[in-house]
């Protein structure tokens, strides 16, 4: 068996090397970020929606209801764990884990900060990465959903799986503008990467948003260095980011999405049958990709970690310097994402439930035209501009310029749409109770009304 | 046997395993369960052998498309309590099961006595210029204008999908 | 790992493949097995491109990518509307070339 010793002593080796130790610490770390980030995420959002719909909120666990989402996990570990009877016991047990695994696999291409992350970060298929680990949440949903035994269930898993399809498209073609920009970008003086050869790695695509020509200005180099707010790609195509961020909401079933699990209509949809561990990894998994979606959106549209003194100070050479520069940059971005995610909260508490009418309209009549657009747009504006032998800050002025308008435009479309169709919706309602106000008052028959008409 | 070989082992046996799944069992939503995991070991094949864009395209698009269609269409088609009683088999499945070993040790025999297979050649020595990685080298295989590339079969595929979906609306439209 | 290990290894998954296609009654579980041959080529194809140290391989991998998708939506579309006419989707009781 002199090959399996073989394996075994290369195994060994592996395991006790330098970059496995690094691979386990960053990897603890992560996880331990996706189960605290969620805890406190929940906290938040109870407070924040609480503050805007004047409330106090958890306020008797802890000091301010600091505590309360600690105990409510407490409480959820400590549940007995039901399983329903006549269900499929392989698929009822085995979808959380199918739900919450590719959420944490989807961190590992997540940049935090320049030196603390995982190896997947220097993966090249970085965003086509991202976004198949979020397309087999949608296996869980379904899985869920038929293992329940339950038609609640059956339905929110089925509504589930066609809402994360349908948006799925609109998301990553919103993503593809970030990279045709990159793509031309590339190679010009100060920009990584060889000449019209774009990326899809996220942490390039951060290094194409922070490029500074050294002045010798020690302040400037200080402040400037890595961290240039005028070239975040949120400033030459802010519709896509919005259409991103949205898509977002949608895949991670976040109001106004929430259709899977309208209370109203079906109880909770695929978690309906799920108690304690079960339901608190769907949770968790959710809380998760929420993270996932602002993590991305501030790496490809807001500089990723980049701030004042990052890369200044990891530029030193200096390892406590460097040290600090990297906690610099884990707060700034870990900032920004808790920022975007007080936005889902902000969404949440503001709008109302899409309907089911409106949803799949929404994604196959607005964003997907206007994400293939603006692709066309973005390619044609570049061959033109190029053609006419203008430089490229000509081209991205036009290009954030045009994304601009069309982002206000969007929003007016958008309200244009929400009106006309729920108007459409309502419409024989409306006409019943006109019929209903103009036809006479019913005759009476003994003291009581006639039959009264139908409605339609 | 290095790790590589020993990974390589591993996700062969789950592989075919799944595979068999996939065929036997009689329940036809694990049997698409089985194949999710198949796709996603057979990801862990490509990434073996070098082609991680394929592995990522390969679980984006099977593993979160076309298997939800299976299951969608399997939502859709279920009638409860008949499936599973009946036999998943047909009756001339003994048939089948010879034919299919023949079929598989001749391509076997084939693939390992082919003077093309056994030459193995695992050049590999061809390293990739600075700052080409295997993406960039499948973008400019797909789109490239100027040099060789495959931007015809491309287009014609992405009619192939136009043709497609209009024909499944077509299809599928309840009228 | 020599290539004829992928090589029967994309053999015995092609056979499993055309076994499931002859002795399968569900048209889905006949579909899955179509895929699971599709796949099995396509594993040989990565080999292949690894091998002779091209990536040509991998456009061929790219196409029946597509070739795969645009079948299974267009036969999805054609099981769901058999079902909508006839309640059984048994291919044993397909036996009539009328709808």
């Amino acid at each position: 068996m002199l090959l399996a010793d073989d394996a075994v002593t290369q195994l060994i080796h592996g395991i006790i090397s330098w970059q496995f130790l690094q691979f386990v610490v960053t990897f603890l770390v992560i996880f331990v970020f996706v189960l605290t980030g969620a805890v406190i995420l929940v906290l938040a959002e109870r407070k924040i929606m609480a503050w805007m719909q004047d409330r106090l909120g958890p306020i008797y666990t802890g000091p301010w209801g600091l505590l309360q989402t600690v105990a409510d996990m407490i409480k959820l570990l400590l549940k007995e764990d039901i399983r329903v009877a006549d269900s499929d016991k392989l698929l009822f047990l085995l979808s959380p884990s199918v739900f919450i695994a590719p959420v944490i696999a989807a961190f590992a291409v997540l940049p935090f900060s320049p030196y603390i992350s995982l190896p997947g970060t220097g993966l090249a298929t970085g965003i086509v990465y991202y976004v198949a680990m979020s397309s087999i949440d949608v296996v869980a949903v379904v899985m869920a959903g038929y293992s329940s035994n339950n038609k609640y269930s059956l339905i929110g898993g089925l509504r589930a799986a066609a809402q994360m399809i349908s948006y799925e498209l609109p998301l990553v073609l919103a993503l593809v503008g970030v990279v045709m920009l990159t793509s031309v970008l590339a190679g010009a003086p100060g920009y990584p990467g060889h000449d019209s050869i774009g990326t899809i790695s996220l942490r390039q695509i951060i290094d194409f948003q922070g490029v500074w020509h050294k002045t010798g200005n020690p302040v400037l180099d200080f402040i400037f260095e890595g961290n240039t707010p005028w070239e975040w790609f949120i400033l030459i195509q802010p519709l896509m980011l919005v259409i991103y961020y949205i898509c977002g909401l949608a895949e991670t079933n976040r109001a106004p999405f929430d259709l899977p699990e309208a209370e109203s209509e079906l109880v909770a949809g695929y978690v309906t049958e799920y108690s304690g561990v079960r339901w608190a990894m769907f949770y968790l998994g959710e809380y998760g990709n929420m993270t996932i979606v602002s993590a991305i959106a501030t790496i490809l549209f807001l500089g990723g970690w980049s701030g004042p003194g990052v890369a200044y100070l990891t530029g030193l050479n200096v390892p406590v310097w460097g040290l600090v520069g990297n906690l610099l940059a884990l707060v700034y971005f870990i900032v920004k994402v808790y920022l975007l995610c007080a936005v889902f909260i902000w969404v949440r508490a503001t709008l109302p439930r899409l309907r089911s009418d409106q949803l799949m309209r929404f994604a196959w009549l607005i964003l997907i035209p206007i994400t293939l657009g603006n692709i066309l747009l973005t390619g044609a504006l570049f061959l033109l501009i190029s053609g006419l032998g203008l430089p490229t800050w000509v081209f991205l002025t036009v290009t954030g310029v045009i994304n601009w308008a069309a982002l206000f435009g969007f929003i007016w479309v958008v309200g244009r749409a929400t009106v006309a169709t729920t108007r459409r919706a309502q419409a024989p309602a409306i006409r019943a109770r006109l019929r209903a106000s103009t036809t006479p008052a019913l005759p009476l028959r003994d003291g009581i009304p006639a039959r009264v008409p139908e409605l339609p | 046997m290095d790790l590589a070989t020993l990974i390589f082992w591993i996700i062969a046996v789950i592989l075919v395993g799944s595979a068999l799944m996939v065929v036997g069992l009689r329940n036809i939503v694990h049997s698409a369960v089985a194949l999710i995991l198949l796709f996603a070991m057979a990801a862990g094949i490509y990434v073996l052998l070098d082609a991680e864009f394929i592995a990522i395209v390969q679980i984006l698009i099977y593993a979160g498309a076309v298997t939800i269609l299976i299951l969608f269409a399997l939502m859709l088609t279920r009638i409860t309590g008949q499936q599973s009683r009946t036999n998943p088999t047909n009756k001339q499945w003994w048939i089948a099961l010879v034919i299919c070993t023949l079929l598989g040790v001749s391509i076997i025999y084939a693939a390992t006595t082919s003077p093309h297979a056994v030459a193995t050649v695992g050049s590999d020595s061809g390293q990739l210029p600075a700052g080409i990685n295997n993406v960039v080298r499948i973008g400019q295989l797909l789109y490239s204008p100027t040099q060789y590339s495959f931007v015809l079969p491309f287009e014609i595929a992405s009619l192939v999908l136009l043709v497609a979906i209009i024909g499944a609306i077509v299809i599928g439209r309840e009228d | 790992m020599p290539l004829s290990a992928y090589l029967i290894m994309s053999a015995i998954l092609f056979s499993i493949g055309v076994v499931g296609v002859l002795i399968r009654r569900s048209p889905l579980v006949i579909f899955m097995s179509i895929e699971l041959m599709l796949n099995a080529v396509n594993l040989s194809f990565v080999a292949f491109s690894k091998f002779l140290d091209t990536a040509d391989g991998q456009m061929f991998v790219f196409l029946v990518l597509t070739v795969a998708a645009a079948e299974v939506v267009v036969g999805l579309a054609i099981i769901v509307s058999i079902f909508r006419t006839r309640r059984t989707i048994d291919v044993d009781e397909m036996n009539a070339l009328r709808g």
